[in-house]
């Protein structure tokens, strides 16, 4: 019994030792970790001191603030003004933090920082930019059943012509609401850069009627627009030419052009159909068939999708490239009647390193970003000189086919034809026979005026939505004979035609 | 000012910091709280800090008379009065254009509010002030001598613009003395930048992604069920991310100099019924529609008949707090409901588990609390679509939309936005759960445990911080701005 008692003893003296012991273990281990702790504590509150002294001193200095910002494309918010009623009612406040945060020096690093955040939100090998809700498209009508468009009468025009804006010179800020495309309107319209020079250039001025671009599906590296046909649209364009022939007379001719998107030529019929897109082939076709038969149409959808193995359509714009003009040329032609060159009879000059209007729009996507284009121009043989007029009434001569090297990467297109001026005229030595044209465009058809320019003595270029004039008088005055309409999908939209329309009264 | 700003996050939080940093003295620590506080309020117009400065004084003046009255009856008018004052100014600049744009649709009466814009935080600071007389008149706090320092509890702003309703008590001590060091600079710190990344980087895409798939306009026509439905997801989520990152951050704030503010969020979407939601959503609120408006009219005590009516004009109230305009009070009226069907549930469940004597097996209590976060989900789901829609025709488009549920969802479109998004949502559902608080606890006791050095353990959290931070910085300069949801109250 003692033995036990005594084995009792020692076990209790053993397991009290064992416990004074593990006691110190968790004392020592609590004091190290209280050091620890408060090591971390310091070293948390360093780096938020320097870090915030860092910050704090950059959003100080007023130097070193940007006015604009390269990426958006925009002149950024200015310091504002301090007035009593705005420091009353708080409104000189919210400016000021706008102010603060739109020119804090380095945004646009922070801009590319958060679009790399916005990559890692989901998974983004095929990615739609933009607003979804705008999936309404019009069916397509069967154009068995479809009637000739009709012609506007004169008394009506003015009524109709106030809607839209009748001067060529539209600033940019007005402008923008009416021509988005009601489709695919969207909050995000791309600007395509246009002035003729370079230096003239500052990005922050957005001076041209935006092209909308809705949604930006990404896929790959390449960025598509998705189309959404409107009937509504169509039949103002349609009605729109036949109207323009009819005031022209017969013996002029009339070309209508409609350029279908990359959308509908590169990518497949299903998954056009099934990101709710339409068929821009039945849409051309649809237009094409309300218009009268004395305007020459060409019909250039199934040449392009012949070639869409090639180069047609840049990856990161919506443009096309100067190659798919060159088959729509050959169509026009093949409609005129005439001989097409060969690609190989321009002298070609390649540009490497454009990154479009894709490329913002779909949040700086890194598919796009490292997957630049290359402008390749085709300049011509019998001149490659321009005169133009510009939005500001200067008038000055400009290369055809400009050398883009040294622009940078958003604003290479801008080596075609100097960009979206209102009026250029275009003078080929090489050719005598009197032969002139008016081509009415948007930006889609930059690209293709240097294919005809060795096919006509006068080329008149008008790019509808800055000029302001009579087209009717013009073309009879300048004994021009062929009038050519060449407009994207995208701009068969009835605000574009009622712009077309204004300049022939 | 908003908390997400950049001159907010790196003008005037760091500046201030310096300055409560450089004079270390209580009173110049309450004086410099006072005068940026004052700074910050400035932001939103002279006229209405002018407005919330004398709001101020007759709270304090009043507090002042209850205390030294001796009769109870004096007392008790100056506390309506005063009561009666803030909700009188309350009722003027948030609900005149509602009353107006009511009576126009009644009666036709063309009347146009002349209230343009609304003070800054004044729904919050109008129930401090009410929460601060009702509480001396009780007892329940002895009324503060300094107007000064009343002033800084008023219009401090940690929790001026969305919150938490800060009660007297809880800040009264603090105001006195209070400590800032490294450990609560760093704890509040690390707090305000995970509330910061809350918003910033998890709230805000969110709040697009439901502007696109259930637009608050004449868009919602246009969209599918299934966009309805996950757009709804994503306002709910928007709508606790955005304001419990809001309360994170004037917590957060708090904790940095030394003042500890109570939680006012508590995981409210892993609740278990609409009355527990409710205990875990907004607490300071729906705490001071307890202590101020429920139990004052007697609450529970007087009959199930007047407790129904008790929490009809609790709810009621509610919903109006939230918004002034008609499908507020329908959401307050909505929860009312669920409220009643569940106190009636829960009583006849009493009576029928003190009858019976089976034990309910292990399988159907996993699969009641299943069904039961279920049927939460759903109706709190449902009560955020009828909280965003203020306009009838828009809401019931909606409701239908959601009637419709399982069609749409085929669409390559919505398929597509969903994978472009899939981990942003799954990261917004966790945030809303507890699960990386539990996970980061469970973690740093297991260290304990196994006594482990914490190093790494810190080391991650400081990481974090930063991380966060930065990114946050980034977010808010890229998008374009985002006032908080709950901002006009």
């Amino acid at each position: 019994m003692k033995k036990e008692m005594d084995n009792r003893d020692t076990n209790h003296a053993g397991t009290d030792q064992k416990h004074k012991r593990s006691q110190r273990d968790i004392h020592r281990y609590l004091k190290k970790n209280i050091r620890c702790h408060r090591r971390w504590q310091k070293l948390f509150c360093a780096v938020f001191c320097v870090g915030f002294g860092v910050f704090g001193i950059l959003g100080l200095s007023m130097d070193l603030r940007p006015k604009i910002s390269l990426l958006e494309k925009r002149t950024l918010a200015q310091f504002p003004e301090i007035s009593l009623s705005g420091i009353w009612t708080g409104d000189f406040f919210d400016k000021l933090s706008t102010w603060y945060s739109d020119t804090y020096p380095t945004r646009d690093a922070m801009l590319t920082i958060d679009s790399k955040i916005e990559e890692c939100y989901g998974i983004r090998k095929t990615a739609l930019y933009g607003n979804s809700s705008q999936t309404d498209a019009d069916a397509i009508p069967d154009t068995s059943s479809v009637s000739i468009a009709p012609i506007i009468q004169k008394p009506d025009n003015t009524t109709d012509s106030a809607v839209s804006s009748s001067s060529g010179t539209a600033s940019q800020s007005s402008s923008v609401p009416t021509e988005s495309e009601p489709d695919t309107s969207s909050d995000q319209s791309e600007t395509n850069s246009s002035s003729a020079a370079e230096s003239n250039q500052s990005d922050g001025t957005i001076h041209d009627v935006p092209d909308a671009v809705g949604q930006v599906y990404v896929t790959g590296d390449r960025g598509f627009d998705i189309y959404y046909f409107t009937q509504s649209n169509a039949d103002a364009y349609a009605s729109m030419i036949n109207t323009v022939q009819s005031r022209l007379g017969t013996n002029i001719n009339v070309y209508d052009l409609i350029i279908p998107t990359g959308f509908g030529v590169d990518l497949s019929e299903d998954v056009q159909k099934s990101l709710g897109g339409s068929s821009q082939k039945d849409a051309i076709n649809y237009t094409y068939s309300r218009i009268d038969s004395s305007v020459k149409k060409v019909a250039v959808y199934d040449t392009l999708v012949k070639h869409n193995s090639e180069y047609l359509y840049f990856r990161t714009d919506h443009h096309w490239t100067a190659l798919g003009a060159y088959y729509a040329y050959t169509d026009f032609c093949k409609s005129k009647g005439i001989q097409a060159h060969a690609v190989s009879d321009l002298t070609e000059k390649d540009y490497p390193g454009f990154i479009g209007t894709y490329y913002s729009l779909s949040n700086q996507s890194a598919a796009l970003g490292n997957n630049p284009d290359t402008v390749q121009t085709w300049t011509p043989a019998g001149t490659n000189e321009l005169t133009c007029n510009d939005q500001n009434g200067n008038t000055f001569t400009y290369p055809i086919v400009a050398d883009a090297s040294s622009y940078s990467s958003e604003n290479k297109y801008l080596a075609f034809i100097g960009g979206d001026q209102p009026y250029e005229e275009i003078h080929n030595p090489a050719i005598t026979d009197g032969s002139s044209c008016v081509i009415l465009k948007e930006s889609f058809g930059n690209c293709f005026v240097p294919w005809l320019v060795d096919h006509y003595q006068n080329i008149y270029v008008i790019d509808y939505r800055y000029y302001s004039g009579n087209l009717t008088q013009f073309v009879s005055d300048h004994q021009v004979s062929d009038v050519i309409f060449i407009n994207n999908t995208e701009a068969v939209t009835e605000d574009r035609a009622s712009m077309m329309l204004n300049l022939f009264p | 000012m908003t908390f997400s700003s950049l001159i907010f996050i790196i003008g005037f939080l760091p500046l201030f910091l310096l300055i409560y940093k450089i004079f270390p003295k209580q009173s110049s620590r309450n004086t410099t709280l006072l005068l940026f506080s004052i700074l910050f309020y400035l932001f939103g117009g002279l006229r209405f800090l002018l407005l919330l400065v004398a709001e101020a004084w007759i709270g304090w003046i009043a507090a002042l008379f209850i205390r030294k009255s001796k009769s109870k009856g004096t007392a008790r008018g100056v506390l309506i009065f005063s009561v009666a004052a803030f909700l009188g100014v309350l009722g003027i600049f948030k609900y005149t254009g509602f009353l107006f744009s009511s009576l126009d649709h009644l009666f036709g009466l063309q009347l146009k509010s002349p209230i343009a814009a609304l003070p800054l935080g004044i729904s919050f600071y109008t129930f401090k002030l009410i929460s601060y007389v009702a509480d001396v008149y009780h007892r329940r706090v002895k009324a503060e001598r300094n107007f000064l320092i009343f002033l800084t509890y008023v219009v401090c702003f940690h929790t001026i613009q969305q919150g938490p309703i800060v009660r007297y008590a809880d800040m009264s001590d603090a105001l006195q003395e209070r400590i800032m060091d490294r450990r609560t600079f760093s704890m509040g710190m690390y707090r305000f930048a995970l509330g910061l990344a809350k918003k910033a980087i998890l709230s805000d895409p969110v709040g697009k992604l439901a502007d696109q798939l259930l637009p608050a306009s004449s868009g919602i026509a246009s969209v599918s069920p299934a966009s309805a439905v996950l757009g709804s997801l994503c306002f709910t989520l928007q709508m606790y991310l955005d304001f419990s990152a809001y309360s994170d951050m004037a917590i957060g704030l708090g904790e940095m100099i030394g003042f500890h503010y109570k939680e006012n969020f508590d995981y409210p979407y892993i609740a278990s019924s609409v009355k527990d939601f409710w205990r875990r959503w907004h607490i300071s609120l729906s705490s001071f529609f307890r202590d101020y408006v429920y139990i004052p009219l007697g609450g529970n005590r007087r009959g199930f008949a007047r407790q129904t009516v008790n929490l009809l004009i609790v709810w009621l109230l509610t919903g109006l707090w939230h918004g002034a305009d008609w499908n507020f009070i329908l959401w307050g009226l909505y929860y009312f409901v669920f409220i009643c069907l569940e106190n009636i549930v829960r009583a006849v469940r009493r009576t029928r588990n003190e009858q019976s004597t089976r034990k309910p097996s292990i399988f159907s209590l996993t699969a009641g609390k299943a069904l039961r976060h279920i049927y939460t989900i759903l109706v709190f789901n449902l009560g955020w679509v009828i909280f965003r829609f203020t306009d009838f025709g828009q809401l019931q488009s909606a409701l239908s939309l959601l009637g419709r549920w399982y069609s749409g969802w085929k669409d390559a479109a919505l398929q597509l936005t969903i994978r472009n998004n899939l981990f942003l949502l799954i990261l917004c559902v966790l945030v809303s759960t507890p699960l990386f608080t539990n996970c980061s606890h469970r973690i740093e006791i297991w260290l304990q445990e196994k006594r482990i050095s914490k190093n790494i353990y810190y080391a991650v959290r400081l990481l974090l911080a930063c991380i966060c931070f930065v990114l946050a910085i980034c977010a808010l300069a890229g998008a374009t701005y985002h006032p908080f949801l709950y901002n006009q109250f």
